[in-house]
């Protein structure tokens, strides 16, 4: 410690930070702002515009329905209605609204100034926003996607629709690179960005809850993203994927589709019950009951969660013996969302809560979960599920887990939490009417659907017969959703007349725990001047554990600081203890061009014009280059701060004290996520086929595989030895053992490209060709990035290993993890493509 | 400044407590989940590539080849299951009586890694028991498709 040096006062280093944390004003300040606040706003408004547009697009299928045989709209257009509708609500409204929520929330709930990736979180804005933008471009050409938000093939194939298609699969490919994104930063931001003393075991359950969704997202939209790669490289390349008369499956879409699906569910559900987990505790003023129960039941859901899958295909025709395991799976989840259920009603057992808006929300959610809870018992029993599976009892579940489950909640936070998003107190008067007029509204709507199921109504159709005498339940329900409507209108016109004339909020206006409420409201840009020191479970409510002189010291030093470039504390991932201090980016356009960037990709599929597209590709890969090359101005003045000095801490980070290493990890998850899909898509495709491979295949020959797989694998090894001989202080052994990397990889992509001109099939000959081509390109593209990887690292590598060698082993240890999972994915794919069909002849 | 917990069991430098293998404390929370995990995939996957083989066709006492692998393969992952709530209830015990595990405030840290552990090793313990319940009960349904699938 150097506390001696002179140091300004402390008003003057306040004033430094803030204006290192100004966001930049202005328009270029709209485009350029990383901030977490800004832009978990930014995404939560726009979530919620979508919100509104999907809304008023269930009230026009309503307006059809009202009526039997009504001419409202026609078939074609109805269908445009719930496809839109359904992918509107999914893919571009609760998801992105709750991770905005957590990007907004998170580094507040844990002490932190933002998230660990602040350019990242810009990214995933704006490629989520242009995936919106170019989805609902398909209004303004006519071709509008009507193939319902789950896109079942064969009719999502090039033999049945055009040009909509593919506005959903390109649009929804960008959000769902939007939420990989939001996942990896949720992830990273949780594990190394608490503020000292917020140890595993005193997280608020919403932050559990968030973790626990972040890898999940990293898992589950992975395998959305490859589904969604492979039926659009059917439908423009001419793949054969899903094509049953080349060899491809229907139902292979299906299983990829809801292996994502269901997860989605649940990762929607788990933060929303966050969200009561911690509205419930601050209305009764007590702690909650059963933390370390509720954590397990989190987990718990988080894994059985990709084991239900199966139950959205029990009509499906699939061997009875298999859909009983997802039978059994799917009613035992109701075990975890009871315990957190139970957890609820303990804590307010003989309480006295405070029944405001925000507390309405979180019972009626209660209740309609619970019903929601039920039926979803109920269409788990395959034989029910069959008798149901495509009325409208399925439309009244689905809509009670999902309103009940997920729109409440995010009502239920918005009350929650708006005084503190923008200093203003709700109008408490206007919250009971607006959710009157929703709780009643929904069951107006959705209850009487349970009826109609069983009476036999059959979803997805625009209208129905006279003769089942329906009239009497969907003019109930119409109305029902116009009230409904109405409760959602009520509650805009409370945001808005609140933002004007609304009382201004204390800082903690509802005496909450957590420690969101210890800053102002609103609060400041960098939330807190300096890390707050958790000592409990309720950092505000519990005071009683020692102090730690050595952390209060700490604290002094990082009061204000660092003032002029920004940072956040960086502490263990598991109890919490300060390891070091991470530079953020400040505001930069580089997101925003490769948001557009991305765009362009699809822009150039969507038009046919691929090279439109390879000009995207290749803008996108500059700004990436750009974006992960260390700028050295950054690392002078890092290296040139009294900050370590001072705090004892060091501010140039490697190995697992770096958030970037901890983000390379969940790419790495990712990324074998993505290939374990197309792992399962080979050997789903053999199951099902008369012949593997089938003509004019054959049995792939093996000594110029074994070559090129040989060499990938000596270049794994030789990146990996090249990262030990860095520690090892042996330059010429790094040097070369990098550069060795880097000739093996693209020997290795040579080769591969040779075996490729002498085979007598290709990726459009059958489906066999499909996967096996796909899956070499996936291999191809993990030794590109890791080739990419290692040369960065080979060209910084005379110029930084002396004067920042810390800098230098991140960029080895990225490289070296990279070829890790190079070699991992390549010896599953040498063992899938090459032997097995000698190991499993068929 | 107190740096991050040792991967093996070690002294605490301010509190004189032992930290626990977080390897163990790591299987009882995550363990459950993939025991589990693997269960579920065996068990799913042979039942849908079994069917469309001879393995469903095969039979010993009656009982068909798919049947026979599923149940040994539940019984095997329900010990295993049970393994990793033995190892959580046992870490989760160790923590409790360690002398040092209930300090008194004035001994405590902030980070109170006793408490932080203790708190661990108990989700990890009914995480364990909760996917245990699950793998039995998934096993469950076999028994009514011994001689078909």
């Amino acid at each position: 410690m150097a506390e001696e040096l002179a140091e300004p006062p402390m008003k003057e280093k306040e004033q430094h930070l803030r204006a290192t944390w100004e966001p930049a004003t202005g328009f270029p300040g709209v485009l350029s702002e990383v901030n977490n606040q800004i832009l978990g706003l930014r995404f939560m408004a726009t979530a919620f515009a979508f919100f509104l547009v999907g809304g008023l697009l269930a009230l026009l299928m309503r307006v059809q329905l009202i009526v039997s045989h009504n001419n409202f709209v026609g078939p074609q257009v109805y269908n445009e209605l719930f496809t839109m509708h359904g992918s509107t609500m999914m893919f571009l409204f609760a998801v992105p609204f709750l991770e905005g929520m957590a990007l907004y929330l998170l580094p507040m709930l844990i002490g932190a100034r933002d998230v660990a990736f602040p350019r990242l979180t810009a990214y995933g804005y704006w490629v989520y926003l242009l995936g919106g933008i170019i989805f609902y471009a398909s209004y303004v050409l006519g071709q509008v996607p009507d193939i319902g938000w789950f896109g079942y093939t064969p009719y999502s194939g090039a033999r049945y629709t055009s040009l909509s298609t593919d506005f959903w699969l390109l649009g929804l490919s960008l959000v769902e690179v939007a939420g990989l994104t939001a996942g990896l930063e949720i992830v990273v931001t949780i594990l190394k960005f608490r503020a000292p003393g917020m140890t595993l075991g005193r997280m608020p359950i919403l932050v559990w809850s968030f973790l626990v969704i972040g890898i999940m997202i990293l898992v589950a939209f992975t395998v959305l993203l490859t589904a969604t790669v492979l039926l659009e490289l059917d439908r423009a390349v001419g793949t054969a994927f899903f094509d049953v008369e080349r060899g491809g499956s229907n139902l292979l879409w299906q299983h990829l589709f809801w292996f994502f699906g269901h997860p989605e569910v649940y990762i929607m559900f788990l933060p929303a019950a966050g969200i009561i987990s911690m509205i419930v505790p601050v209305a009764a003023q007590r702690r909650i009951s059963g933390y370390s129960l509720i954590v397990s039941a989190i987990v718990l859901t988080g894994f059985v969660s990709f084991g239900l899958w199966v139950h959205h295909m029990f009509a499906a025709g699939l061997p009875a013996l298999s859909m009983t395991f997802f039978t059994a799976a799917s009613l035992l989840i109701a075990i975890a969302s009871g315990i957190q259920i139970f957890a609820w009603i303990a804590t307010l057992w003989r309480s006295n809560p405070r029944i405001n808006p925000a507390m309405l929300f979180a019972l009626g959610f209660v209740f309609l979960f619970v019903l929601g809870g039920l039926t979803g018992v109920m269409v788990a029993v395959v034989p029910f599920d069959v008798q149901v599976h495509d009325t409208y009892f399925i439309v009244a579940h689905m809509h009670y887990v999902l309103i009940g489950g997920v729109i409440f909640p995010i009502f239920a936070g918005l009350y929650h939490w708006f005084p503190k998003m923008t200093g203003r107190m709700m109008h408490a008067t206007m919250g009971i009417y607006s959710f009157w007029a929703t709780f009643i509204g929904f069951n107006l709507t959705f209850f009487p659907m349970h009826i109609m199921g069983f009476l036999g109504m059959p979803r997805r159709v625009y209208t129905y017969p006279r003769e089942l005498e329906l009239d009497g339940y969907n003019l109930l329900a119409t109305g029902g959703a116009f009230l409904m409507g109405l409760g959602v209108l009520v509650f805009l016109i409370d945001v808005i007349h609140s933002l004007v004339f609304g009382d201004k909020a204390e800082d903690n206006p509802w005496q909450g725990d957590s420690l969101e409420w210890s800053v102002s409201s609103p609060p400041p840009i960098f939330s807190f001047i300096t890390f707050p020191i958790v000592r409990g479970r309720h950092p505000l409510w519990e005071n009683t554990a020692a102090d730690d002189t050595e952390l209060r010291k700490l604290q002094e030093v990082l009061t204000a600081e660092p003032q002029h470039w920004r940072g956040n504390l960086v502490t263990d991932a598991i109890d919490a203890t300060p390891q070091a201090i991470q530079h953020l980016p400040g505001p930069t356009y580089l997101p925003l061009v490769a948001a557009l960037a991305t765009s362009i990709v699809a822009i150039g599929i969507l038009s046919a014009a691929y090279l439109v597209s390879v000009f995207g590709l290749v803008v996108l890969i500059v700004m990436i280059m750009r974006w992960v090359w260390p700028k050295r101005q950054v690392l002078e003045f890092l290296r040139d701060s009294d900050l370590p000095e001072r705090s004892g801490l060091p501010v140039l980070l490697s190995g697992t004290l770096s958030p970037t290493w901890w983000g390379m990890i969940c790419w790495l998850t990712m990324f074998a996520s993505g290939f374990s899909a197309l792992l399962y898509t080979y050997f789903y495709l053999r199951l099902f086929a008369p012949q593997w491979p089938p003509e004019p295949a054959g049995k792939p020959e093996l000594w110029l595989p074994v070559l090129a797989y040989g060499v990938l694998l000596i270049g794994s090894v030789t990146q990996c030895r090249a990262l030990k001989a860095f520690r090892l202080h042996q330059e010429e052994q790094t040097l070369w053992g990098t550069l060795a990397a880097i000739v093996c990889g693209l020997v290795f992509l040579v080769i591969e490209c040779w075996e490729f001109w002498r085979f007598g099939f290709t990726p459009m000959t059958n489906a066999y060709g499909s996967i096996f081509f796909v899956m070499s390109w996936a291999v191809m593209l993990s030794v590109l990035i890791g080739v990419f990887t290692s040369l960065v690292a080979a060209i910084r590598y005379p110029k930084i290993h002396v004067d920042y060698p810390e800098s230098m082993t991140l960029n080895l240890e990225l490289a070296a993890l990279q070829w890790g999972l190079t070699a991992g994915v390549g010896l599953l794919g040498f063992i899938t493509l090459y032997l097995t069909p000698f190991l499993l002849a068929k | 400044m107190p740096q991050g917990s040792a991967g093996k069991e070690s002294e605490s430098p301010l509190t004189g407590y032992v930290l626990p293998d977080l390897f163990r404390l790591g299987i009882g929370i995550w363990g459950g989940g993939i025991v589990w995990t693997v269960h579920f995939l065996s068990i799913a996957l042979i039942a849908e590539w079994g069917c469309f083989t001879g393995l469903g066709e095969w039979r010993w006492l009656g009982v068909t080849g798919v049947a026979w692998v599923i149940v040994m393969i539940s019984v095997l992952m329900s010990l295993v299951c049970l393994g990793v709530v033995w190892l959580a209830w046992d870490t989760f015990k160790n923590l409790n009586r360690s002398p040092a595990s209930c300090p008194s405030d004035e001994v405590a840290d902030v980070y109170d890694r006793p408490g932080n552990h203790r708190s661990l090793a108990k989700v990890g313990l009914f995480s364990g028991l909760l996917f245990l319940v699950i793998i039995l009960v998934q096993s469950v349904p076999v028994l009514f498709y011994l001689t078909e699938c």
